[in-house]
């Protein structure tokens, strides 16, 4: 009885390791061709001729919501081409859970891998290894310059950090107070692409009267995010002028749960303005009520999708889509910044 | 024959010993001194303050008052590091060995013969095997710990001991989990020790053991040193009225009780070490189990109350087969067990005396699965008051009473279930002789109200003074049975030997 | 001796009582934590932020008192994280994906919970595995199901009257601090009251004794990791109800969070001590702190190393009170 229920055990928690890391973390094994359980059943057989090309396609963290509009992109290319695509996320935003599923794709000899770096240093030998290794490698949301990928594919986190930065220095120009105060969201203190854009917001507001007062982080959990931003709003509320959101965690839950935002913002819609990163379909309830001025998507739909197609093209011996820019080792596809704004939401927001 | 004391000044001395603890003074104004070569007794009731003096000596706890003096000069003593680097060692009542480890590991453990950064391994198996030659091993030093007897596991911490070249042994009843075989080995180490001009402390509560081996006894009271007597003063009726300020003559509580249906029937219980056990205990009889340490008496009660597994047997009680698959079922059916362990097995050590008296009974005196606190503290007082506990309060945590005390809390827990079957595994070990009388009587009394008793002692004159029968173990076998007319300590050893 | 107990007075007992209750030091923490930031905060004062840190702890609170019960039976229970992120996740779906009432939805996800507490205690009781193993291994399981669930979205368009659970108010109060409030009282009568909870601090005092007392103690192991379980779920539903979404990362490391609220709270990782007032208290004072830490513009790299200053100087202090008490 003991026994069988240590075998038991011991099963469940192989399948509960392999069912949160993926496959990508099993031992070395057998090149197999790829059903995994994280890839939807797919209506397959479209065009039938590349079904032994696999792409694998890694964001930072498979909790965090940013990176769902990627799957949908990386999937909706990978269905139109009739390849495999697969979304191998680790469980937390951490480099060596990257560096792990990286080796085990190598073992595998997958074709394609795009990847959105939990820290471009920590990756760059990794990556380094696959590209050696033949693996058609590529970036997308977040960059490892040095790593010798193809391309990367996005929107550079600082640029979108100085888009901000100026729709602030915007929405603040006819105001005559000395001195605008804002206050900021961050994710798990030191992850390098949300540092990026707040460095891109400090870089936009430098020699202006917009002063940065309070940088709160909420580890890129959406609880914490609300307490962070409420308990802040509500004891600060009249000593700050705007908020600067650098991560969208607050927009992923309605409007009720928000509040004390909302009531500060309500208050003065005039004088207090709010500027987020990130465009979700649950942001939609927040624009009908007025309570966002500007919010600078990124469209990781367009990433996934463009770099799944890219990586196809240059597997297949077709040529990127790609720029080239000065100073910048590889190709650069810009998936552009999409600017959302009480006046275009409407049709820039898809419904949910 | 307070003035004994020599006129030499005397290896080890302790001065005025003061110690206090919240509510207590544990240790008042106490002299004691040791010299090489002899051995000297320490003898008291539970709570009388040897324990204490001795953990003041070994350096686990510090005193509030009073000096220490080793030939003569004045030394203080911080920390078990300082007492072992002075020559004192303590060897206690529960062994402090550590189980996994081999016996070379046991005994340099904590200062490891080295070479280089490396333990040296070959070293401390030549030294270890040189010390268990002393002590009268022939193991091999690599063997674990796990694997020894309890007697051997004494020896190895007297080899512990001498491998730190200690001066003064300090034995906290050492004898109380040995045979009488072990007990006579250890103590003609003891002799050999002396030899060696080493001095020995000796707590015991055994008086044979005492008058056997001693050069002289010192008798602690209440905190206080009462009466140091020499070679030629000692005698058992003396020390004990000494030790309870009284005369204790009948030592033990027969009484005689009427003996009538059969309450408990085990037929034919076998597990993996017990064969073949068969024996009945009557309403009003106190059935004792006698045997060598390893005979499996515990095994035998513990099976029946439903701990350990049974692989095949039957259990009747009243006459009534009945099923025992766990504790609940042995509770349930009116059995109760007073453990060998008492502070592992018995005692719940962080709760009150309140809470460990109503433990097993908390069915009994609660509605809807809420507490009557009222009549759990009727209970406690009820016991406290019966059984004589000494407790500043029923809010005392048991952790802090004495092993006579904790024994009366156990035995109250169980006579709290009212039980028709008391099962007592060694109820009187390391229990002082006033305890002990209270408990025999206790027994006794039970009887008489109907309550079969069953009772494991390896206190032979325990055996023989409190039982109706004896059933005699040896190797997981009922060797035989004794009527208390028949029983002697030799009748008893010829059975179970035969 | 009789007569010294009844010379005392009733009110010396209490006052002895209350001082020596390993709370009180407890709470004079949290009253000198309160003190300061009034002093230097004046935000702080605002009934409304107090409701707010109130509603704010109250979910680790919540679970809290079902992390002591199993920490003071001896054991420990790693994956409530996970059971609280799911139960979350449950509740949501029951409403959106099955379309199912509120009340309904909520019962799924405490059964959810509770499913996942029994499975703790049997692999504990059964397969005889170290609760630390046994609950680390479900909160994998848990969090997976979590994923595989959703695929990774949050489950949103829940029924508005679910909200009521984490969003509304009664008597000007957060519902959340009234379940918690009323979380706590039924746990501290069970725990001081009954059999059971008697039965679980010998348990945690001594497993080996409370057996050979008659008493099962594979029952009470069970209860205890299902009632954790249960009340770790409800946190997790609340949650999802305060914020209008069933998250599947919800609750990652909030195990740490409901843990460290317990030992701040007095309880003894060995087992048999721990009162539900102290879990209270306890959490109460990590959500002063992390108020204060955003009140007072703290900047954010120190802020986990405040709390982790706070909960090692709460425990050596309460070890260093025990200590001295023997």
């Amino acid at each position: 009885m003991k026994k069988v229920l240590s075998i038991l055990l011991a099963v469940l928690l192989l399948a509960a390791m392999v069912g949160c890391s993926g496959p990508g973390t099993e031992k070395p094994g057998p090149a197999e061709p790829t059903p995994t359980p994280a890839t939807e059943p797919q209506p397959e057989e479209p065009s039938g001729e590349d079904k032994d090309i696999t792409i694998a396609v890694i964001p930072q963290q498979l909790g965090n919501v940013v990176f769902l509009p990627a799957k949908e992109g990386a999937e909706d290319a990978g269905k139109e081409l009739g390849i495999n695509v697969e979304w191998q996320a680790p469980v937390r935003a951490d480099a060596t859970l990257q560096v792990e599923i990286i080796e085990g794709l190598i073992e595998r000899k997958v074709d394609g891998i795009a990847i959105s770096c939990a820290h471009p240093d920590a990756l760059k030998d990794t990556l380094a290894r696959a590209v050696e290794a033949g693996i058609a490698v590529s970036t997308f949301d977040a960059d490892s310059p040095e790593s010798g990928r193809i391309f990367y594919c996005g929107t550079e986190n600082y640029e979108a950090g100085v888009l901000c930065g100026e729709h602030m220095v915007e929405l603040f120009k006819d105001h005559d107070k000395d001195v605008i105060r804002v206050a900021q969201l961050e994710g798990i203190p030191g992850a390098f692409d949300i540092t990026a854009r707040m460095q891109g917001f400090a870089d936009a507001i430098k020699g202006t009267n917009i002063e940065v007062v309070y940088t709160g982080p909420c580890d890129d959990d959406v609880d914490k995010a609300v307490i962070v931003v409420e308990d802040y709003t509500r004891a600060n509320g009249d000593e700050i002028d705007a908020w600067f959101m650098a991560g969208g965690w607050p927009y992923v839950v309605g409007p009720d749960a928000l509040p004390e935002l909302r009531k500060w913002r309500e208050a003065d819609p005039e004088n207090r303005k709010v500027v987020t990163m990130d465009v979700f379909p649950s942001s939609k309830a927040h624009f009908d009520l007025n309570l966002i001025d500007v919010a600078v998507g990124q469209s990781f739909y367009n990433m996934g999708k463009l770099s799944v197609e890219n990586l196809y093209k240059h597997i297949t011996g077709q040529p990127v889509d790609g720029e080239e820019k000065e100073g910048f080792p590889g190709l650069f596809i810009s998936t552009g910044a999409q600017i959302v704004t009480p006046e275009n939401y409407q049709t820039e927001i898809a419904d949910e | 024959m307070k003035n004994v004391t020599p006129n030499h000044t005397p290896y080890l001395e302790m001065k005025g010993i003061t110690k206090r603890f919240p509510g207590v003074l544990a240790l008042d104004n106490i002299d004691f001194s040791v010299e090489l070569g002899k051995v000297i007794a320490l003898v008291g009731e539970n709570g009388a303050g040897k324990s204490t003096l001795m953990k003041i000596l070994s350096g686990i706890l510090t005193k509030d008052q009073g000096e220490i003096l080793i030939e003569g000069k004045q030394v203080e003593i911080d920390g078990p590091l300082t007492a072992r680097n002075l020559g004192i060692s303590i060897i206690y009542q529960e062994l402090m060995d550590i189980t996994n480890m081999n016996i070379a590991e046991n005994i340099f453990i904590g200062r490891e013969k080295r070479k280089g950064l490396f333990a040296d391994k070959k070293e401390m198996h030549e030294q270890a095997k040189e010390l268990l030659t002393r002590v009268a091993l022939d193991i091999d030093p690599q063997t674990k710990v796990a694997k020894l007897s309890t007697a051997q596991r004494q020896m190895i911490e007297v080899a512990k001991a001498l491998s730190v070249d200690a001066k003064v042994i300090i034995m906290d009843e050492p004898t109380s989990s040995l045979t009488e075989t072990e007990t006579e080995v250890l103590f003609q180490i003891i002799d050999r020790l002396k030899k060696e001009n080493v001095a020995i402390v000796f707590i015991s509560h055994r008086m044979n053991e005492i008058t056997r081996i001693s050069d002289e006894v010192a008798v602690m009271r209440d905190g206080q040193m009462v009466g140091r007597l020499n070679k030629d003063e000692i005698d058992e009726q003396r020390i004990i009225s000494m030790m309870v300020g009284r005369e204790i003559n009948d030592i033990f509580a027969k009484e005689e009780a009427e003996i009538s249906d059969i309450a408990l029937e085990v037929k034919n219980l076998n597990t993996d070490f017990l064969k073949d056990i068969s024996f009945h205990v009557r309403k009003g009889e106190v059935l004792g189990f006698a045997g060598l340490v390893g005979a499996g008496r515990s095994e035998v009660m513990r099976a029946v109350f439903g701990i350990d597994k049974k692989e095949s047997g039957e259990i009747f009680i009243h006459g009534k087969k009945v099923e025992i698959r766990n504790t609940v079922d042995a509770l349930n059916h009116g059995i109760g067990f007073v453990p060998e362990n008492r502070k592992e097995q018995g005692l719940v050590l962080g709760m009150s005396v309140r809470s460990n008296a109503s433990l097993a009974a908390l069915n009994k005196i609660s509605k809807l699965n809420f507490i009557d606190k009222k009549k759990e503290v009727e209970l406690a007082d009820k016991y406290i008051k019966d059984f004589q506990i000494r407790t500043p309060s029923r809010e005392q945590l048991v952790q802090n009473l004495s092993g006579g005390n904790q024994q009366k809390v156990v035995i109250s827990k169980w006579m709290a279930t009212k039980p028709d079957i008391l099962i007592l595994d060694e109820p009187t070990r390391g229990v002082d002789v006033g305890a002990k009388k209270e408990i025999h009587l206790l027994m006794s009394q039970l009887a008489k109200q109907g309550v079969a008793v069953i009772m494991i002692s390896s206190e032979l004159p325990e055996v023989i003074g409190m039982s109706d029968r004896i059933v005699v173990m040896h190797e997981g076998r009922i060797k035989g049975e004794i009527t208390r007319d028949n029983a002697s300590q030799e009748s008893i050893m010829r059975t179970a030997l035969s | 001796m009789s007569e010294k107990t009844n010379g005392q007075s009733i009110l010396d007992i209490t006052r002895n009582r209350v001082l020596k209750s390993s709370s009180f030091n407890i709470f004079l923490v949290l009253l000198l934590m309160c003190i300061a930031m009034y002093i230097v905060s004046e935000p702080f004062r605002s009934i409304d932020n107090v409701l707010a840190i109130a509603r704010n702890f109250s979910s680790y609170a919540t679970t809290g008192v079902g992390v002591s019960l199993v920490i003071i039976s001896g054991g420990i229970d790693l994956s409530l994280g996970s059971v609280f992120g799911l139960a979350g996740v449950i509740s949501c779906m029951g409403m959106v994906n099955f379309g199912l009432p509120v009340f309904p939805s909520i019962l799924l996800g405490l059964a959810a919970g509770a499913l996942f507490g029994l499975f703790n205690g049997v692999l504990v009781v059964k397969a005889k595995l170290p609760p630390f193993i046994a609950t680390l291994g479900t909160l994998s399981i848990a969090r997976s199901l979590c994923y595989i669930l959703t695929e990774g979205y949050p489950v949103t368009g829940v029924d508005t009257r679910f909200l009521f659970l984490g969003q509304g108010y009664i008597a000007g109060i957060p519902t959340p601090i009234w379940i918690m409030a009323i979380v706590a009282v039924i746990f501290a009568i069970f725990l001081n009251q009954t059999v059971t909870g008697r039965r679980i601090y010998a348990l945690g005092g001594n497993e080996e004794a409370t057996r050979i007392s008659g008493i099962s103690v594979n029952k009470i192991k069970v209860l205890t990791y299902t009632l954790c379980s249960l009340l770790a779920a409800f946190a997790g539903i609340i949650t999802a109800s305060r914020l209008g979404i069933g998250q599947p990362t919800a609750g990652q490391g909030f195990e740490m969070d409901a843990i460290a609220a317990v030992i701040i709270g007095g309880a003894s990782l060995d087992g048999g001590e721990g009162t539900v007032t102290g879990t209270i208290l306890g959490a109460a004072i990590m959500g002063v702190l992390r108020n204060a830490l955003v009140l007072l513009s703290i900047k954010s790299h120190w802020q986990s190393l405040i709390i982790g200053f706070v909960i090692i100087i709460a425990v050596t202090a309460d070890q260093l009170k025990k200590s001295r008490g023997k």
